[in-house]
């Protein structure tokens, strides 16, 4: 069929559009040049040793990651909790806090970072770890609640009755039964929430300070002062770890089952 | 939503203690399971937004910084002051054109991906995903090197003899328009394909046997059919893209701005505080706003009947 | 009216014959059904006469125009799905108008055709709700009025009663068989279910694994079944594998591993020979249990082994010395047999069939 072809071609058309910024990025990562500009003949790592010579990104990249870990440790929690209060519970102000626990996705993140600025700045924690926790804890703790809503909403709660008619008590039946169950809405929304912390800009750039620098702030800044394909060399290791950290969940749990609650 | 909700509090107490009356002892418990990520999200989230709209309304001098006096002057500045109301129009205009870009751009690629079938499909759709794996930052950065006036679609087009000096698309609206088509079309291709890959096929047989050309059967079934995913895909890219920072910074900063730019330049660096918070809620008005229009249509709307 | 007729027609998928090279006539007017089980091809032969999906070979045709490259839209085929697809956001009136307005009929037509289609199915006024407001069984109806307002040369339905419980299906049947009677147009009717097949069809096509085992009226194919599977497949009964032991001059006599041999009539057109291997098919409810001073030939002695009482008749699993048999005895008089009564089974040798020869 003719416009079959027609639509495969635009669509072929259209990946190259989607993945070129990040291409572009990585060709440039390896260009001898002093500026940013893709390499057509030599190719040089010389960017990449570079990055060696500024510990300032070093030290970025593990704020960023302890941040991550950490902002996905106390969401993971504390979005589970919730949902799985909305999922399993009727009781008065159930949908308030449902539409609640989903709203700061709907809310511009700028406002979030200006909201974080000044409540942290009462609580003397603004430009510090802590703080920058208890704010990107709630520009992630939605992702956590909705994933695991839908896990719980897939949730054959007879299988727990089941469990319990067999002599399980709640304790047991919790752990063998209803947290396997959902460990891929809990997998899912562990992965967005580490993404969107250690990928927040927007949030970050209000809530930092010289002790709390991450990793998108020192880019963002290079970027504003620098022209050299230095930013680009940083980047690309990004994305060849993220590369990395996909394929390494692909083998152990499979995507499908990650993306599939989707 | 499930039936499992009310099952709930009789499903999940242990037996064995000592609340042998299930329903009446445990009626506290979604209450306490909610209320870390309550009061967690009250605190540094609503809370905010309430001192948000006291500071919108205090005073600030160059010298003194921020006063104690109460004051209109500021959102008198922000909605008559021409400067600030053509960033406002800006902001609403890009939008609207990235939205409907992404839809026109979008629709026929999550069409393609409900006919292609298995491993090719599983691939692609990884791959549209791809993009929001990596930061904002470094894809703009990507778009930077790309559209910069010697970059690579300058250097083509010149190449091909059709332009004689550099477009300009670094520090302009069509910069900033690439750029956040980009970042915000996998979420409308995502939308629209949800829409469309569980939809009922026999509907475009039935169509199709009762005389109607394929191309007919598009335009009345499938595509009217689709209108959830569409209206959703085009919610979340609206607000997304009214409400997007990183790129309209970097592919525009101070010389082409918009709202969320204002905010950031009035808090962080003129440090202006009361004026910022009056960007930062107009902002949340048509974010809001949006969300509300959309909720209306959706229940009263000429295409309700699509969404039962 | 249209003879619809397809030769030779074959569809592979992977490498499984779904339409195995089967060629079938349907003529003017008449009910036709496909039945088979799950997977025999009776759903894909109709897609592809609606053009749904392309033969591999063969060929379609309809009053003698071969139809094969003509597009779903050409064909005027009147389609009903076993899903009604009933176009979810449109009205009554839109969806069975649709059809008309495909053919750019006038809008004081429309109206007129659609209101005499719904008064076809029986469900008048209904214009302006939507198909979610409808129950099963309504919307049924209006998918079959779609499909009919346009006048269609055939109409074609596939497994339309399905989804319907089971009191329902059996109304809808009695409807659909008086529509089409009305209507008189040529309809071809798939179903995995033998006995909608039976009451419905003028005749029936039995399929199986992609090819037709048997094209006849309903008496044909119950009575005079060709091979084990239709016999099986369509209704119930009981088959026996034989040998012949003695050749008549009108009659066969069959060793069947019993007491007594079984006689069949002889068929003329084969011929047969001491020690020959055939199958034959006797249905339940064509064995009676004996009294004394009935026939004393053709008969069988077993024991009652279950009975299952279903209040018109009475089903009964009677052991004989190498089988176990099915017998279905309507329930005439109040008195029925136990497990454990030793009976007689008797038998007319007529309805004795040969199901498969060597």
């Amino acid at each position: 069929m003719k416009s079959r072809q027609l639509l495969s071609i635009y669509h072929y058309m259209l990946i190259i559009f989607l993945l070129s910024p990040v291409v572009v990025v990585v060709l440039v990562s390896f260009t001898p040049q002093t500026y940013l500009q893709v390499p057509l003949a030599k190719f040089s790592t010389r960017w990449y040793r570079s990055i060696l010579d500024h510990p300032e990104f070093i030290s970025a990249f593990f704020n960023s990651l302890y941040l991550a870990i950490t902002v996905s440790l106390v969401s993971a929690p504390l979005g589970t909790l919730g949902s799985f209060a909305i999922a399993r519970y009727r009781f008065s102000g159930r949908e308030f806090l449902n539409a609640l626990f989903l709203s700061p996705l709907m809310v511009p993140m700028v406002v979030i970072g200006v909201g974080a600025l000044q409540i942290l700045s009462i609580f003397h924690v603004a430009g510090t770890f802590v703080g920058m926790v208890l704010a990107h804890v709630v520009i992630t703790v939605p992702y956590m609640v909705r994933t695991m809503l839908a896990s719980f909403a897939g949730f054959d709660h007879n299988l727990e009755l089941a469990a319990m008619n067999l002599g399980a008590n709640w304790f047991q039946t919790f752990r063998r039964i209803t947290l396997p169950l959902v460990s891929p809405g809990l997998l899912a929304g562990a992965i967005f929430t580490f993404i969107v912390s250690f990928d927040d800009l927007t949030v970050a750039l209000f809530v930092t300070g010289p002790r709390m620098v991450t990793l998108p702030i020192r880019i963002y800044a290079h970027i504003e002062y620098y022209t050299d394909p230095l930013v680009a060399a940083i980047a690309s290791s990004i994305v060849g770890m993220t590369i990395i950290v996909i394929m390494t969940i692909e083998k152990l749990v499979g995507l499908n089952r990650v993306l599939g609650s989707r | 939503m499930n039936g499992g909700l009310s099952n709930g509090v009789n499903g999940l107490n242990d037996s064995t203690h000592k609340s042998s009356r299930p329903n009446e002892s445990k009626q506290w418990i979604p209450y306490l399971l909610a209320s870390p990520i309550f009061l967690w999200l009250t605190i540094f989230f609503l809370v905010p937004i309430f001192f948000l709209i006291v500071m919108s309304f205090r005073g600030y001098s160059p010298t003194k910084g921020i006063t104690d006096q109460f004051t209109t002057a500021h959102y008198v500045k922000f909605l008559t002051d021409a400067f600030y109301l053509g960033i406002l129009y800006r902001s609403i205009k890009l939008s609207v054109l990235v939205t409907l870009i992404s839809l026109i751009l979008g629709y026929p690629e999550a069409y393609y991906l409900t006919i292609i079938k298995g491993k090719k499909k599983a691939l692609f759709l990884a791959l549209i995903l791809s993009p929001l794996f990596v930061s904002a930052v470094i894809r703009t950065f990507g778009w930077m090197i790309i559209l910069a006036p010697h970059g690579l679609i300058n250097s083509g087009l010149d190449l091909l003899g059709l332009i004689h000096e550099p477009v300009k698309f670094m520090y302009s609206e069509k910069g900033i328009v690439i750029g956040l088509v980009h970042v915000l079309m996998p979420y409308m291709v995502l939308s629209i394909y949800s829409s469309l890959i569980n939809r009922n096929m026999d509907l475009e047989k039935a169509a199709q046997s009762l005389g109607a050309h394929p191309v007919k059967t598009f335009f009345k079934i499938t595509l009217p059919l689709s209108l959830p995913g569409i209206l959703a895909g085009t919610l979340i890219v609206l607000t997304l893209s009214v409400s997007a920072f990183i790129t309209p910074a970097m592919l525009g900063g101070t010389r082409v701005r918009v709202v969320p730019f204002v905010t950031y330049e009035q808090f962080m660096v003129l440090l202006n505080w009361p004026f910022g918070s009056v960007a930062a809620l107009v902002l949340l008005a048509i974010t809001v706003g949006i969300v509300m229009f959309y909720h209306r249509a959706l229940e009263h709307g000429r295409w309700a009947e699509v969404f039962r | 009216m249209t003879e619809v007729r397809i030769q030779n027609l074959l569809k592979q998928f992977e490498d499984v014959a779904a339409v195995d090279h089967i060629s079938l006539t349907v003529h003017s007017g008449e009910f036709l059904s496909l039945v088979g089980p799950s997977g025999c091809g009776k759903t894909t032969t109709l897609n592809l006469i609606a053009g749904f999906i392309n033969p591999d070979a063969g060929e379609i045709s309809i009053d003698g125009e071969r139809i094969n490259d003509v597009p779903i839209y050409k064909r005027k085929l009147g389609m009903v799905f076993q899903s009604y697809a009933l176009f979810p956001h449109m009205t009554v009136m839109d969806n069975i108008a649709f059809g008309l307005r495909m053919q750019k009929l006038q809008r004081s037509a429309i109206v007129r055709e659609v209101g005499r289609a719904l008064e076809l199915v029986r469900l008048p006024g209904v214009e302006k709700r939507y198909p979610r407001q409808l129950s099963g069984g309504q919307q049924q109806r209006i998918a079959l009025a779609r499909a009919l307002v346009i006048h269609p040369k055939v109409l074609l339905l596939d497994e339309p009663l399905s989804n319907l419980d089971a009191k329902l299906r059996r109304e809808m049947r009695i409807e659909l068989k008086d529509i089409q009677k009305t209507v008189g147009i040529t309809t071809i009717f798939v179903t995995h279910d033998q006995e909608e097949a039976l009451s419905l069809s003028d005749r029936l096509a039995v399929m199986n694994k992609g090819r037709i085992e048997q094209v006849g009226s309903p008496i044909e194919i119950y009575e005079s079944p060709k091979n084990e599977f239709v016999s099986s497949f369509i209704g119930e009964t009981n088959i026996f594998s034989a040998t012949v032991m003695e050749a008549k001059e009108k009659e066969l006599l069959l060793n069947i591993n019993e007491a007594r041999p079984v006689t069949i009539p002889r068929p003329l057109d084969l011929k047969f020979r001491i020690g020959d291997a055939i199958k034959i098919s006797i249905r339940p409810e064509k064995l009676c249990f004996g009294r004394e001073s009935g026939d004393l030939t053709h008969y069988l002695s077993g024991t009652v082994d279950h009975v299952v009482f279903l209040g018109n008749i009475t089903y009964y699993t009677v052991k004989t010395q190498s089988h176990s048999m099915s017998v279905i005895c309507q329930n005439l008089e109040t008195r029925t047999y136990s497990a454990g009564d030793q009976i007689r089974l008797e038998y007319r040798p007529e309805n004795c069939r040969i199901i498969q020869a060597e």
